[in-house]
């Protein structure tokens, strides 16, 4: 019985276990954006739902690698789902030719990087890389 | 860099410029090397990061110092053309990233999947057995940010042709099938809209253009599937989306083809194309919520008898945290010239699915009556169980059991163990 009660909270662990990333992760544009960029927004670019900002240019859509922390906790607490799934997604839009904007995937300061220097860009950042964040405007805070 | 220049004032200690100095010089050594290799932008994402990596360590190295006192201003020169050099250097790296990202864009790329089933029944004399399913290759390219080009070529069931080696052309063993089910080129003038030329699967519902083996939930697909709606369209299609506010948006998707046929790809059986339009409409309710109607229609399908054939349907997608929905419902209407052979034919399924960490379980039901002339339906009803053991690979357990409207024919279980794997990057 005590056996079965360790196993049992041990698969409530596996299953219910929160994301634990403690850093704060940033939604970030270039700053010369002036499109106002609510939370439904980012969520609809992720899932390749909007393509262009609102003057119609293409949006310039960066991803961290799925074993990223910040990608875990972006994609639970904006998407509603896991890292893997999230990837699955994109790939699945590729092979059924319904994607609209191809996704890039880098490293988080490559990500900065990049934001900062094309104006169509958006990406997400952890808290560690905001001493490098000069070029690029925080539109969405996630604690 | 400007945090750089501000640490390596003149007053730093003789032997802390020559550590430096040393470093930059290694570094810099290190640089030249790589140049003569790198092509790829991972390769240079690499090497910007070890030089990140090294200027921070030079910087915190050098920021520790020693207690040595004497100042040598030809060595703070130094320092300072080795650090400029370095920053140089770091500009041209990401010069040539941009470079290579765009090219990298446009070039032609190959991606993929494939797919292994172990299958088996409970009808008496049905064997269990390994088929190598599907190996599919994927071309595209885009060639600006107006034009590309998507084809797919699959290969099902491992096939095998082996000619006769007489001048006569003959086959003396062919097996399995080579099939370009897709071939391309789309123009995107904007989000709203967008034109493809070429073979695509047909814009109709949800599954039939969302059945790829890694990423749907099993390997059987719903019955109706591809047979109320042809499986794809040899001819035009305008598609776009349009957002109405900032959550709500349409999408349509409008097609002209050559209908459905025996002979696919070289010519039309007949004059009259084949027409359809999908509509879908997204809400924000829920993670995501889809609803959708798609209409066909072909008035002399010849892949029917010639039959005067109309299709309509609609669907439903939708997600709720772990929870996602969805089903479609299809009914083609036949019509010949003889009205006595007229007949319906008619399908739909209702999935539901829940994730669980890496773990997919569900069940769907699922009805398809091939035509409403005798007790031809089927109803089905599946379970599934999907292991992500990343992204790329699925292994899959699935369990269907048909039951048949007509009574001499026994109920049918069978069972599907998979793996499939997507090959794209």
């Amino acid at each position: 019985m005590r056996k079965l009660k360790s196993l049992t909270f041990i698969m409530f662990l596996c299953f219910f276990s929160e994301n634990a990333f403690s850093e704060t992760v940033y939604v970030v544009v270039n700053e010369k954006n002036t499109d106002i960029i609510s939370p439904e927004m980012v969520k609809l670019i992720y899932l390749d739902k909007n393509s262009v900002w609102s003057d119609g240019t293409e949006i310039l859509v960066f991803e961290l690698p799925v074993k990223s922390e910040a990608r875990e906790k972006f994609c639970q607490e904006v998407l509603n789902m896991s890292p893997i799934s999230s990837q699955r997604y994109w790939s699945n839009r590729f092979v059924n030719n319904t994607i609209q904007n191809e996704v890039k995937i880098k490293p988080h300061r490559l990500v900065t990087r990049f934001v900062s220097a094309k104006e169509s860009a958006i990406g997400y950042i952890p808290e560690s890389e905001i001493d490098n964040m000069q070029g690029v405007r925080i539109v969405m805070t996630i604690n | 860099m400007v945090e750089v220049r501000e640490i390596f004032n003149p007053s730093d200690y003789m032997n802390r410029i020559k550590f430096v100095v040393s470093n930059c010089l290694i570094t810099m050594l290190i640089l030249s090397s790589f140049n003569a290799s790198a092509n790829t932008v991972e390769e240079l994402e690499k090497r910007i990061q070890q030089l990140e990596n090294l200027v921070e360590k030079l910087l915190s190295e050098a920021s520790v110092g020693t207690e040595l006192d004497v100042k040598n201003e030809s060595d703070d020169e130094d320092i300072n053309r080795s650090i400029s050099d370095l920053t140089l250097e770091l500009e041209e790296q990401h010069y040539l990233i941009e470079e290579l990202s765009k090219k990298d864009e446009y070039r032609m790329k190959v991606a993929g999947y494939a797919d292994v089933e172990y299958k088996g029944s409970d009808t008496p004399g049905v064997s269990e057995e390994f088929r190598m399913h599907h190996l599919s290759l994927f071309f595209t390219r885009k060639f600006d940010n107006k034009f590309k080009f998507f084809s797919e070529i699959e290969y099902e069931d491992a096939p095998k042709f082996d000619g006769v080696n007489d001048g006569s052309g003959d086959l003396d063993e062919a097996s399995g099938t080579i099939f370009v089910e897709a071939v391309n080129f789309d123009w995107n003038y904007s989000q709203a809209l967008n034109v493809r030329v070429g073979r695509f699967f047909s814009p109709a519902g949800i599954w039939s253009e969302d059945h790829y083996p890694p990423f749907v939930a099993t390997q059987e697909r719903p019955m109706h599937i591809f047979r109320i709606f042809p499986q794809f369209v040899d001819g035009v299609s305008g598609y776009g989306r349009q957002f109405l506010t900032d959550s709500i948006s349409v999408d349509y998707n409008i097609f002209l083809g050559n209908g459905e046929s025996s002979i696919s790809g070289k010519k039309d059986l007949n004059s009259n194309k084949a027409t359809g339009f999908r509509g879908r409409i997204q809400l924000p309710i829920w993670d995501e919520f889809n609803l959708g109607f798609t209409l066909y229609n072909d008035n002399e399908d010849s892949a029917n008898g010639n039959a005067d054939k109309f299709a309509y349907g609609y669907h439903l997608e939708a997600r709720y945290h772990n929870i996602s929905v969805q089903g479609e419902y299809a009914l083609a209407n036949l019509e010949f010239s003889d009205e006595v052979l007229d007949y319906d034919r008619e399908g739909y399924y209702a999935q539901f699915k829940y994730h669980l960490n890496d773990w997919d379980l569900g069940y769907r039901y699922d009805y398809y009556d091939e035509n409403n002339l005798g007790k031809n339906s089927v109803k089905r009803n599946s379970i599934f169980v999907n292991f992500h053991l990343n992204e790329a690979i699925t292994l899959k357990g699935e369990y269907h059991r048909n039951q048949y409207r007509n009574s001499s024919v026994d109920d049918v279980g069978f069972y599907t163990f998979s793996i499939s794997t997507y090959l794209g990057n």
